[in-house]
């Protein structure tokens, strides 16, 4: 069991048991199974090269179908937790 | 199914956001220079020896070359001439550090500021914290935590980022004075060390450049970067862009709280001055640091929200 200390060093106790109440609640589906649902949706993995000369990776859902005047949704990542390249697919 | 164009299968921490997209329009996440797949970090970005203006430049470089390579091969529709449709940027955490040198070194760079007005209607800011982005000190809790034990190799650095970003973080005085609430002391509320979540944050978690990674911002000297970002915002509400969208969770990090708690202040200050509203906040009720895993259709309900 995982166990932590406040900063005050007062008490120790466990993650556990201090789950945020909100999320324990939540009515929405956990994200496993909302990509259970979803797992056949089709995002297609691919690299940019970049007119400065970097080359991007990036996931793409790409156009959807007979809208031509879409809205589109670009995610920039945080600092420590982004995308991996994992060499199988038991990733 | 994946289409594997390298042969490779890439996690992200957009997808459970990317596979729950809503019918009408596409999302694209992409990875930034020197995580893995994209360009490498040279040997002098990687041990932070660059200056850190210098490396946001090149991450900022970056990204507006995407963002051109998004309009014009991939073809995303720009804005309509009302300035709504186009690009909404969605930035999360120190990815609002992006944002931020957008608009800050979009200033007499005609080229920068023609992409924004072609294409970006909205930027939303998800959960900006004060050290990342905004340049303050994380104070000396956090620094001897997190910061002041980056050398590599990290210790534990997914546990002590956890630890870091969960909330080892003491809001200053003058944001208890005027807001209220108490101290945050505890850790463990915010979502980064539920089982599930650790679970998958080992597939997606990149912790062998993270002193590299944090090392950008818009001024060499720390006691610059709070006033150089305050610039950006006041860039950025001066933008053509037609929304700004702050967005944290109720149970967050106190300093990512504390963060859009000053971007709306300063954004709301300029906001006076024009008259022009731009500004939407949102707190998510139960959110923490990572609700696009906890919730990819409320997520998605918000990003609705806070864009145009």
């Amino acid at each position: 069991m995982l166990r932590v200390r406040s900063v005050d060093g007062s008490a120790r106790r466990s993650v556990e048991k201090r789950r945020p109440s909100a999320i324990k609640s939540s009515p929405h589906k956990s994200l496993f199974s909302v990509t259970a649902v979803l797992q056949d949706m089709a995002i297609k993995d691919d690299v940019a090269k970049l007119s400065n000369g970097a080359e991007i990776t990036y996931l793409d859902t790409g156009a959807p179908e007979g809208v031509t005047n879409y809205r589109t949704f670009l995610f920039i990542h945080g600092a420590a937790h982004n995308k991996c390249i994992r060499e199988s697919e038991t990733c | 199914m994946y289409q594997r164009v390298r042969n490779l299968l890439i996690v992200d921490v957009w997808e459970p956001l990317l596979k729950a997209i809503p019918k009408g329009a596409r999302g694209i996440s992409f990875s930034q220079r020197g995580f893995k797949g994209s360009t490498p970090l040279t040997a002098e970005e990687a041990g932070c020896t660059v200056p850190a203006s210098k490396l946001h430049q090149t991450h900022v470089s970056d990204f507006v070359s995407f963002i051109q390579f998004v309009g014009e091969t991939l073809r995303v529709p720009k804005r309509s001439s009302d300035g709504t449709g186009g690009i909404t940027t969605v930035h999360w955490s120190k990815g609002c550090a992006l944002a931020a040198g957008l608009f800050y070194f979009a200033k007499g760079n005609a080229s920068y500021t023609q992409l924004i007005d072609n294409y970006i209607s909205s930027v939303v800011l998800y959960e900006a914290p004060t050290s990342a982005v905004f340049g303050l000190s994380a104070g000396d809790c956090a620094n001897n935590l997190f910061y002041g034990r980056l050398n590599p190799p990290p210790e534990d650095p997914n546990f002590m980022f956890a630890k870091y970003v969960t909330g080892f973080y003491k809001n200053t005085p003058e944001y208890l004075s005027q807001k209220g609430g108490k101290q945050v002391l505890e850790y463990y509320r915010a979502g980064a060390l539920e089982p599930e979540f650790q679970s998958f944050s080992a597939k997606v978690y990149e912790g062998e450049y993270l002193q590299s990674i944090l090392h950008w911002f818009l001024k060499d000297k720390g006691e610059d970067r709070f006033e150089a970002c305050h610039e950006a915002f006041r860039e950025m509400a001066n933008s053509s862009v037609k929304r700004i969208g702050l967005l944290w969770g109720s149970e967050g990090p106190p300093e990512c709280l504390e963060g859009s708690w000053i971007a709306e202040k300063w954004l709301q200050d300029e906001e006076a001055k024009t008259g022009e509203k731009k500004v939407i906040t949102k707190e998510f009720e139960g959110g923490n640091h990572y609700i696009q895993f906890y919730d990819p259709k409320g997520m998605w309900d918000t990003i609705l929200e806070l864009s145009v």
